[in-house]
C-alpha cells in the first residue's frame, strides 16, 4: 500500500506528457486525414439527400438541391486542406486550384438552377415528379443547362495526380509523400465519390432521376398488367448477364475470366430480381425499377463525362478561371434567364414548348458562340517577372 | 421538444464566446472570425422564435443575415489583403510550413 | 423525444466546443478549422429546427463562402499573420470582464422568467418551407430582396476594385 503514492505519481506524470504530446506537438500532422475526411465525408453526407427511387431515399429535405450543393464546397475545403498540408506546390498554386473549383462550381450552380425553374421547387422528389408532369425530362426543356452544367462539372473536378515515383528529392516533401502514399486512395475516392454526386445531381434535375424513358406510356403486354417498356431492365440485364458469359469464354487470363463468370453471375441475379417484381405491387416495382433506371443514367452519364473529359482539350482560353468567370458563367446565367421567359412563353402566352425551347436556345448558343469569339481573339499576356518565370494572373 | 430558452441559451453562449473573441484578439482575421460566430449565434436565435411562432420571417431575416456576413467577410479580408501587401509582405516565406 | 434531446446536445457541444478553441488558437489556420466545425455543428441545430432553407444556405453560404474566404486569406497571409505572442494586456482584461457581465445579466433574465418561456403549444412550420419562405419573400418582403442584392452587387464591385494592382 505504501507504494500507492508513487504509482498515482507515475500515472499522472504519464497522463500529462500524453496530454502535452498530443495538445502541443505539431498539430498539423492531423491536417492531412482530416482533408482526406472531409472530402469523403462531404460526398457521403450529399448521397442522403439523393432520391434513388420514388422511395428510397435517406432524407425528404424541402431544400435538398442546394445541400446536396453546399457539399461539394465542403469538399473544396477539404482539398485545400489537402493540398495546404503536401507542401510540394506553391500558395498561389493552391489558392488558385481552390478558386478555380469554386468558380466552376458557381457556374455549375447556375447551369443546374435553369433546370430546377422548370420544376419550381428545390425538394428532389419534386423536381422529378415535375419532369414526369411535364411529359420531358428537363434535358429537352433546357438542353443548354445540361450542357453548362456537364461542361462546369468537367473543368471543375479536381483531379488527384498519381505520385509518380522519385518526385520529391527533399527531405520534407519525401515525409509529405510516404503520407501520401496512403492518402492517394483516399483522395481519389473523394474525387469519385463527388463525380457521383455530381453526377447524382445531374440526372435529378435533367436526366428524369428514376423515371423510366416515356414514362407516360403506359402500353401493356397482352393480357397481363406487365408495362412494355417495363421489360427493358430485365432485358438490359439479361443481355449484360449474355456479353459477360461470352466474354468469359474467349478470355484466356483465369483472373479475369472469373471477373466475367463473376459479372455475368450478378447480372443474372438482377435479371431475376428485376423480372420477379415485375409481378410485385406497384410500389415494389416502382422503386425497384426506378432505382435501376437512376443508377442505369448515372452510369451513361459518368461515362459521357469520363469519355469528355478524356477526349477535349483543356480549356483553350488558356487560363481556366477566366473561362469560368468570363464565357461559363455570363452564360449560365442568361440561359437562366432565357429557360425562365421560355417558361414564362409557355404558361402565359401560351407559346409552344418547341418554340419556346428553340428561341431560347437559339439567343443562348448566339451569345455563347459571340463570348467564345470574343475571348479567343483575345491576346493572351504572360506577365513575367525579373526571373523570367511566367506569373500568370487570373 | 426541446424548449425554447435551450436554443437561446445555446446561442448566448456562441455569442459571449464570440463577443470574447473579437475583443480580445488582436488578429484581424481572427476578429472576423469570431464576428462571424457572432453572427451565427443571432441566426440560430432568430431560427429558435421563428420556430416558436410557427412562421418563416425569423428564418427569411437569417438568410439576410448571411448574406451580410458574407459580404462582410469578403471586403474585411480584401481591405486586410490589400493593407498587407501594401506594406511589402510577400507570400514566399514558405519555410513558415515547418513551425505549426 | 429523447433522441432530438441528445442531437441538439451533441451539436450544440461541439459547436460551443469548436467556437471555443477557435477564439483561444494562436495559429489562425486551426482557427480556420474550428471556425468550419463550428458553422457545421450550428447547421445541425438549425436543421433541427426546421428550418431546411436556412440549413442549406447556411452550409452554402457559411462554409462554402465565408470559411473558403478565410482559409484563402488565411493562406494568402501566412507569413504576417501566423506566430502572435499572447501578451497580458488591459485591454484583454477589460473586455473579457465586459463580456462576462453581459452574459451574467442575460443568464438572470432567463433564470426570472424561467416558466415564460417554454413552447405555449408548438406551432406548426408550414411543411413547404422553401414555399414559404419564397412567398415572403417575394410577396411581402421585396425591398428587402432588392437591397440586398444591390448590397451584393456593391461589395462584388468594391472587392474586385480592391483587388485590382495598381498600375503605375
Amino acid at each position: 500500500m505504501e507504494n500507492l503514492p508513487v504509482l498515482l505519481e507515475r500515472v499522472t506524470l504519464a497522463l500529462k506528457s500524453y496530454a502535452r504530446a498530443l495538445l502541443t506537438e505539431n498539430p498539423g500532422r492531423f491536417l492531412p486525414g482530416l482533408a482526406s475526411i472531409a472530402r469523403v465525408a462531404s460526398g457521403i453526407v450529399a448521397f442522403a439527400a439523393l432520391w434513388f427511387g420514388p422511395a428510397i431515399r435517406l432524407a425528404n429535405l424541402n431544400a435538398g438541391l442546394i445541400f446536396i450543393f453546399a457539399t461539394s464546397f465542403l469538399g473544396i475545403c477539404g482539398v485545400l486542406a489537402r493540398d495546404f498540408s503536401v507542401h510540394s506546390g506553391s500558395l498561389a498554386g493552391i489558392a488558385r486550384n481552390a478558386m478555380r473549383l469554386a468558380s466552376f462550381q458557381v457556374a455549375a450552380a447556375l447551369a443546374l438552377i435553369s433546370g430546377v425553374v422548370l420544376a419550381g421547387s428545390l425538394s428532389v422528389s419534386h423536381i422529378v415528379t415535375a419532369q414526369l408532369g411535364q411529359g420531358a425530362w428537363f434535358v429537352f426543356l433546357a438542353p443548354l443547362g445540361f450542357l453548362l452544367y456537364l461542361a462546369s462539372s468537367i473543368a471543375g473536378i479536381d483531379s488527384v495526380a498519381r505520385p509518380s515515383a522519385g518526385r520529391e528529392l527533399d527531405v520534407e516533401a519525401s515525409r509529405a509523400e510516404s503520407v501520401e502514399k496512403f492518402r492517394w486512395p483516399f483522395g481519389s475516392l473523394g474525387t469519385s465519390i463527388h463525380l457521383l454526386i455530381g453526377a447524382g445531381l445531374a440526372i435529378t434535375v435533367f436526366g428524369g432521376g428514376w423515371l423510366r424513358p416515356f414514362a407516360s406510356y403506359h402500353d401493356h403486354f397482352a393480357g397481363t398488367s406487365v408495362e412494355l417498356l417495363d421489360a427493358l431492365p430485365p432485358l438490359a440485364m439479361a443481355a449484360t448477364a449474355a456479353y459477360c458469359f461470352w466474354l468469359a469464354s474467349s478470355e484466356a487470363d483465369s483472373g479475369r475470366k472469373q471477373l466475367m463468370n463473376v459479372s455475368s453471375g450478378v447480372c443474372a441475379v438482377l435479371f431475376a430480381i428485376l423480372t420477379g417484381v415485375l409481378f410485385a405491387p406497384p410500389a415494389a416495382l416502382s422503386a425497384v425499377h426506378g432505382a435501376f433506371w437512376f443508377v442505369a443514367k448515372m452510369a451513361a452519364y459518368i461515362f459521357g463525362f469520363l469519355w469528355l473529359r478524356a477526349h477535349m482539350p483543356h480549356f483553350r482560353f488558356g487560363r481556366p478561371i477566366r473561362a469560368a468567370w468570363n464565357f461559363l458563367i455570363p452564360l449560365s446565367a442568361i440561359n437562366l434567364i432565357c429557360v425562365a421567359c421560355a417558361l414564362v412563353a409557355r404558361e402565359q402566352w401560351n407559346w409552344s414548348p418547341a418554340g419556346s425551347i428553340f428561341l431560347a436556345t437559339g439567343i443562348v448558343v448566339a451569345i455563347g458562340i459571340w463570348l467564345g469569339l470574343r475571348d479567343i481573339s483575345e491576346v493572351q499576356t504572360y506577365d513575367l517577372d525579373a526571373d523570367g518565370r511566367q506569373q500568370t494572373t487570373l | 421538444m426541446i424548449p425554447v430558452e435551450h436554443y437561446l441559451a445555446f446561442s448566448l453562449v456562441l455569442f459571449v464566446i464570440g463577443a470574447a473573441g473579437a475583443l480580445m484578439r488582436r488578429n484581424p482575421i481572427m476578429i472576423l472570425m469570431s464576428i462571424a460566430v457572432m453572427l451565427t449565434a443571432a441566426n440560430v436565435n432568430l431560427i429558435a422564435f421563428s420556430r416558436l411562432w410557427g412562421t418563416v420571417h425569423g428564418q427569411l431575416f437569417s438568410l439576410f443575415i448571411m448574406a451580410d456576413a458574407a459580404m462582410e467577410t469578403a471586403l474585411g479580408l480584401g481591405i486586410l489583403v490589400v493593407c498587407m501587401r501594401s506594406r511589402g509582405a510577400r507570400d514566399s516565406a514558405e519555410s513558415e510550413f515547418s513551425k505549426w | 423525444m429523447a433522441g432530438s434531446r441528445l442531437l441538439f446536445d451533441f451539436f450544440a457541444a461541439i459547436a460551443a466546443a469548436s467556437a471555443l478553441a477557435m477564439v483561444t488558437r494562436r495559429n489562425i489556420f486551426p482557427g480556420a478549422v474550428f471556425l468550419l466545425a463550428t458553422l457545421l455543428a450550428t447547421g445541425g441545430i438549425v436543421l433541427q429546427l426546421q428550418a431546411e432553407y436556412a440549413f442549406a444556405a447556411q452550409l452554402l453560404l457559411f462554409v462554402g463562402g465565408i470559411v473558403l474566404l478565410f482559409v484563402l486569406a488565411v493562406m494568402l497571409l501566412i507569413p504576417d499573420a501566423l506566430h502572435q505572442p499572447a501578451r497580458f494586456n488591459w485591454r484583454m482584461f477589460a473586455s473579457s470582464a465586459l463580456v462576462l457581465v453581459v452574459a451574467i445579466e442575460i443568464l438572470a433574465f432567463f433564470w426570472a422568467r424561467h416558466d415564460a418561456m417554454l413552447w405555449p403549444s408548438v406551432a406548426a412550420m408550414p411543411t413547404n418551407n422553401t414555399g414559404a419562405m419564397g412567398d415572403v419573400l417575394f410577396r411581402d418582403d421585396f425591398p428587402a430582396f432588392e437591397f440586398a442584392s444591390i448590397s451584393l452587387l456593391a461589395t462584388i464591385v468594391g472587392v474586385v476594385m480592391l483587388a485590382k494592382r495598381r498600375t503605375e
